[in-house]
């Protein structure tokens, strides 16, 4: 197991880019800890990630790695850190090797930019290279280096110089699934400094990082420990993330209803029936129902069987293991297998009878 | 696979004509100037005393105009690539105008900045300090018109690289001048060197504003294309030298051409 580095990480992030778009987002990781943030498209993740490097200012808060206040903006004198000061590395999709040096010397830059001695530099750059996989590699070009080479030595690079905080801008995403996978195992292990992930893809999140942050809009709408999170989805995002349904409604005389959609059988939490919900919900109270989509059970729309609802199918998505059918109002993802297109000849805008049973629903506030 | 004979394009095939007629008049006449070097007298034309003067003072001017347009040029390079493109436009096409002005209003200029009645004038006067018509007046001159050369290769270097790589240093720890020494010159590389020797021919053909800021002395402000003109003028170095001189000027020229392209293919990286 490799050593604990890096920095405790307490920062309060306010950026204001425009009236279109505001970021506030709170993080907090202990020195070693790893966390994931997730989030669509203009979620903020990206300036979240540029505020904790120092390249770009915060318009509020402050960012506090271990003892040193690197970015404040609170009160009077706003003051920010250099990104070359900071101790914080920067790692995205390109692995932006310097093209006119090695990959020895490349690994070695920090080091030497710190003013470490040539000889005790490359000393450590070449048991770094080791560590990455790629012992031979050492007075080759980037330009002769594999997309995922080049990744590792990227990664060499930004440990070597041995960072407070290290962040991972999707670093996988260019890369192939089995060259992906290797990095990620790589990660993994060697990883043993403070980090903050960006990632789009659950299984990164959970191979690589302890916490989850879900980030929408500029806000964090849930965070923990990243199986808890996947588990109990707070919104139809971190759902989405997780592979699930999630559909807000309320319990009542022992159903759980969201205007057509009924599934009887759910009781008040606290009851035996079904799946592990939550304790102290009311009746009447607004909850949410998280279920699997291959869990949702498809039927013609007439008649109706007990405890189904008519959707529309609003698109087909094909999936590694059949077909993923997008319905809607509400909306609910149905995975099928191949077959059972031709089966029920399913196209768009037709209409489908689901329903779903109590065992396979858990109930969570909304 | 095989290669076939292409059919020239569509080009309407009578533009041979004037295109033939374009590539003659740009080739003929150094063709005839080569056809009328005297090759038996060549190394005497060249080092006749006042041809080597021209020679030498050209070369000296030359190479210290080249020095001071890397020492100005390359940070006002730099600036400007790092601008906000909106300074960095109005900055090109300030750095831009000595390379589309007659080179002899470019003197004029330069006589009212810094000649005795110009602006300057005076107070350099007071310091002993007269700059018109002496040698460091051709220095001056060559580095009014060279300077662009420089500023706008290195300048489209630095562009084409971007800034990722400077991020990806500060990220490890950089500091200004580590970067620029390691990640930033050395990535510029092809464009400075192209840069520079298209500065150094450009500032060692600088006639116009040389004849006007700083005279025609031999030995003095006597440059290479000077010593030409004041030949076929009748006076100064014999028409043989002169004809040698534009010799060299020409392969200088050449040397140059060949020069710079063979840094290209790299500079596209």
């Amino acid at each position: 197991m490799v050593a604990v580095t890096g920095a405790p990480l307490d920062a309060e992030i306010v950026v204001e880019r425009s009236a279109a778009f505001s970021l506030h987002a709170a993080l907090t990781a202990a020195a070693g800890e790893r966390i994931a943030v997730m989030g669509p498209s203009g979620a903020g993740k990206s300036t979240l990630l540029g505020a904790l490097a120092g390249f770009v200012r915060i318009d509020r808060g402050r960012i506090r790695l271990g003892d040193d206040e690197v970015a404040s903006a609170d009160g009077a004198r706003p003051r920010s850190v250099d990104p070359a000061r900071r101790g914080t590395v920067l790692l995205g999709q390109d692995p932006r090797l310097f093209p006119h040096l090695s990959a020895l010397d490349n690994v070695a830059f920090g080091l030497r930019a710190h003013g470490v001695a040539r000889s005790v530099a490359h000393g450590t750059a070449r048991s770094w290279l080791a560590r990455v996989g790629l012992p031979d590699a050492a007075s080759r070009r980037p330009s002769e280096l594999s997309g995922g080479q080049q990744q590792r030595v990227a990664l060499a690079r930004a440990l070597a110089a041995r960072p407070r905080l290290v962040l991972l801008d999707e670093p996988l995403t260019s890369l192939d699934p089995d060259t992906a996978d290797g990095i990620r195992t790589l990660v993994q292990s060697e990883l043993g400094c403070t980090a903050v992930v960006v990632t789009h893809a659950a299984v990164d999140a959970l191979a690589l990082a302890h916490r989850l942050v879900v980030l929408e809009d500029g806000r964090v709408t849930q965070s923990g420990p990243v199986r808890e999170v996947f588990e109990a989805p707070a919104t139809a995002f971190a759902a989405s993330l997780a592979g699930l349904n999630r559909v807000e409604g309320a319990l009542r005389d022992g159903m759980w209803m969201s205007g057509p959609v009924r599934i009887p059988g759910t009781a008040i939490p606290g009851a035996a029936e079904d799946g592990a919900a939550s304790p102290g919900v009311a009746e009447g109270a607004a909850v949410a129902a998280v279920f699997r989509p291959d869990a949702v059970r498809l039927g013609s729309p007439e008649p109706p069987a007990p405890g189904a609802w008519t959707a529309r199918v609003r698109r087909l998505e094909p999936t590694l293991a059949g077909v993923r059918v997008h319905t809607d109002a509400p909306a609910v993802a149905v995975d099928l297998p191949l077959d059972a297109v031709a089966v029920f000849g399913l196209t768009a805008g037709m209409e489908v009878g689901l329903r779903v049973p109590a065992g396979a629903v858990r109930i969570l506030p909304a | 696979m095989t290669r076939r004979r292409d059919a020239g394009g569509f080009v309407p095939r009578i533009l041979a004509l004037p295109a033939v007629l374009g590539l003659a008049l740009l080739v003929l006449p150094l063709i005839a100037l080569v056809g009328r070097v005297e090759w038996g007298s060549l190394w005497a034309d060249v080092t006749a005393a006042a041809s080597l003067s021209a020679l030498g003072l050209s070369l000296a001017t030359g190479l210290v105009a080249t020095a001071a347009c890397v020492i100005l040029g390359v940070p006002l390079a730099l600036l400007m690539a790092r601008a906000s493109s909106r300074w960095a436009s109005v900055v090109r096409a300030l750095v831009t105008v000595p390379l589309v002005l007659p080179p002899m209003v470019g003197g004029v200029a330069l006589l009212y900045l810094l000649g005795r009645n110009g602006w300057l004038g005076p107070a350099l006067a007071d310091w002993g300090i007269r700059v018109p018509f002496s040698t460091p007046a051709v220095v001056i001159a060559q580095t009014f018109v060279a300077l662009p050369f420089l500023v706008l290769s290195v300048e489209g270097a630095l562009r084409a690289t971007g800034t990722g790589y400077e991020q990806a240093a500060a990220g490890l720890g950089a500091g200004r001048w580590t970067i620029l020494r390691r990640v930033t010159l050395p990535l510029a590389a092809p464009g400075l060197v192209a840069g520079t020797i298209l500065c150094f021919a450009r500032a060692i053909g600088e006639f116009g504003a040389t004849a006007l800021f700083a005279g025609n002395a031999p030995g003095v402000t006597q440059t290479m294309p000077l010593a030409i003109y004041t030949a076929f003028n009748g006076a100064g170095v014999t028409q043989g030298t002169a004809v040698a001189l534009s010799l060299l000027l020409l392969v200088t020229a050449v040397a140059v051409l060949l020069l710079v392209r063979a840094w290209r293919p790299e500079a596209v990286r």
